[in-house]
């Protein structure tokens, strides 16, 4: 057993012994202190293993701390990233909320010259090659985003599309949520932008998953989402899909049906991330812990506990803001614009009064 | 004098001015044509933005036909009496050319009427989808800038010598040239794409003719 170990070790027994129960103590009250236990006890064990690891590497390694991030690096390449892992930890503090230091176990990303190195519980990156501070950033960002995607598990990660919103802020995502709402051709999104929060749920691809495609589409929407990308000259349309396009709405429903789980929600990435963003801003402290403390349970659940509501409420929540981010209609100019044009009309206007035509010459 | 500068110019530009507030109330209106049967198609919101937008192109191009009418109609008459008649006038040239501006601008007024009441129409008689909204002001309002700026760019070229003229289209030309010898030279220095994106940028004069004309949108 390694030296960081034993000291791990040593320091939750004096955590445990601290901390031992007086005789008068409820059930519930014994099950948060043994519930808190363990989120210690892993978070002790996580560190170990990363020190163990790392001990194991017999290489010039060095630490940038910034906020819940632990970036572990070859020497040379630490002193680069520094800045760039300071920026990402602030993003990550923006997007998880004030509780970014409770996180179960560190998060620990590792930046590598290109040699092999393996450390326990960390994604590992090669970073070393970038020369702009953007690129680093962005892979600095990448690298925390994996190590946050799996612990979140297979099936958030799956519905979720890749993305817990990192690239934009949560204002920018709500915004194209709100033209993904209104512009989606689905029947879920209508009737969610109409205040049925059910099928807000099933336009984001929650919920049960039986009927899905009757929730999420009708006849007219699969005629335009499934002729989608098959108007291809000289390709000629499958029989099924000419049959759905000429009005047979129970062969669009069956061509919808046998494409499984290649049919997609109407709601895409953008949206997804927008309500993730909401449930942790909303969740305030342990948010992120509660999204990745189960990952078996359903997302609706995982998403509720997250921000600390009942789901219903979440829902409505998010279809209120995404409904009041409607972007200011692109079609007028902006006062900018309007400014620049009406400066440009008098400056050329000024050429056309000193025109060369009746001066002397 | 104005008044008469107005009244010879509208009359000049009378039948040319008829065909324009024509087109300039039936864009709008055909723009939305799909809107009825996207509707009953069930609501969606999607065919009814493409088909929207790809009427988009016909307000600049209408712009900037309207703009480009506007000023040959101010100064051809002058250039073909060799400005004699204005010359003969005990007015400066500047308060000349003003007047024939103003008297030029007032002529984008019935087009950019007809845009919007084009507009205020077509929105009222579409079945507009919940989330999507008709903007014909916000429309009108930049179609008259664009037209604005369209005239007095053309104005402000209509109003000097052949030989200004030929000075512009040169220094063009030149440019094409060299930039077409440096391509063929191997020499990547792309000054000609980037000039003209500078002017249909901000803050080039050109920048309204860009971007989604749309009469409904989110």
């Amino acid at each position: 057993m390694s030296s960081a170990r034993v000291a791990v070790t040593v320091a939750l027994g004096l955590a445990l012994v601290s901390h031992t129960a007086p005789a008068q103590q409820s059930a519930a009250e014994r099950a948060a202190r043994v519930h808190a236990l363990q989120v210690v006890a892993a978070r002790a064990d996580s560190v170990a293993r990363l020190v163990d690891s790392v001990l194991r590497a017999r290489r010039a390694l060095d630490t940038v701390r910034s906020g819940p991030l632990r970036v572990i690096a070859d020497t040379a390449v630490a002193r680069k990233i520094r800045p760039a892992v300071q920026e990402v930890s602030r993003i990550v503090a923006t997007r998880l909320g004030p509780d970014t230091t409770l996180l179960t176990s560190p998060l620990a990303v590792v930046a590598t010259d290109g040699q092999p190195l393996a450390i326990a519980g960390a994604e590992v990156g090669r970073i070393d090659t970038l020369e702009h501070q953007d690129e680093t950033e962005n892979r600095v960002l990448y690298l925390v985003r994996s190590a946050l995607f799996r612990r979140a598990g297979s099936a958030f990660r799956a519905w979720s599309g890749g993305s817990l919103g990192f690239a934009t802020d949560g204002a920018h995502l709500t915004r194209i949520a709100y033209i993904d709402l209104v512009t989606a051709p689905s029947r879920a999104a209508r009737l969610c932008r109409a205040g049925d929060l059910a099928s807000c749920a099933a336009a984001l691809g929650l919920g049960p998953d039986s009927n899905r495609v009757t929730r999420w589409y009708s006849a007219d929407d699969l005629r335009t989402v499934l002729g989608r990308g098959t108007d291809i000259p000289g390709r000629p349309m499958s029989r099924a899909l000419a049959q759905c396009e000429a009005g047979a709405d129970a062969q669009c429903f069956a061509l919808a049906a046998s494409r499984g789980p290649g049919l997609r929600a109407p709601l895409g990435a953008s949206a997804r991330s927008s309500l993730v963003v909401l449930a942790l801003n909303r969740g305030g402290r342990g948010a992120f812990n509660r999204l990745v403390a189960d990952s078996t349970a359903p997302l609706t659940a995982r998403l509720a506990s997250t921000a600390g509501m009942p789901f219903p409420e979440l829902m409505g929540l998010w279809r209120s803001r995404v409904l009041a981010a409607a972007p200011p209609g692109t079609t007028g100019a902006t006062t900018g614009a309007q400014w620049t044009a009406a400066g440009w009309v008098v400056v050329l206007l000024a050429l056309g009064m000193r025109s060369s035509r009746w001066r002397r010459s | 004098m104005f008044r008469q500068m107005l009244y010879t110019q509208l009359k000049w530009s009378l039948i040319a001015l008829a065909a324009l507030v024509v087109a300039g109330f039936a864009i709008p209106v055909l723009s939305v044509q799909q809107a009825g049967a996207v509707a009953s198609a069930g609501s969606n919101a999607g065919p009814l933005l493409v088909a929207v937008q790809s009427w988009g192109v016909a307000y600049p191009v209408l712009a900037g036909v309207v703009g480009l009418i506007a000023a040959l109609t101010a100064w051809t008459h002058d250039h073909r009496g060799n400005h004699v008649y204005a010359l003969s006038l005990p007015v400066a040239r500047w308060r000349y050319a003003l007047l024939r501006f103003v008297a030029g601008a007032s002529l984008v007024i019935p087009v950019a009427v007809a845009v919007w009441i084009g507009g205020l129409a077509a929105g009222s008689a579409s079945t507009i989808p919940s989330g999507l909204h008709a903007y014909p002001t916000a429309l009108a309002l930049r179609f008259v800038l664009t037209t604005l700026v369209a005239y007095a760019a053309f104005f402000a070229i209509a109003s000097g010598t052949s030989r200004t003229a030929a000075w512009v289209l040169g220094v063009i030309g030149a440019a094409v040239v060299i930039q077409v010898v440096l391509s063929a030279a191997g020499v990547h220095a792309p000054f000609l794409p980037d000039a003209v994106g500078r002017l249909y940028t901000w803050p080039g004069p050109f920048q309204l003719f860009t971007g989604r004309w749309m009469l409904i949108n989110v």
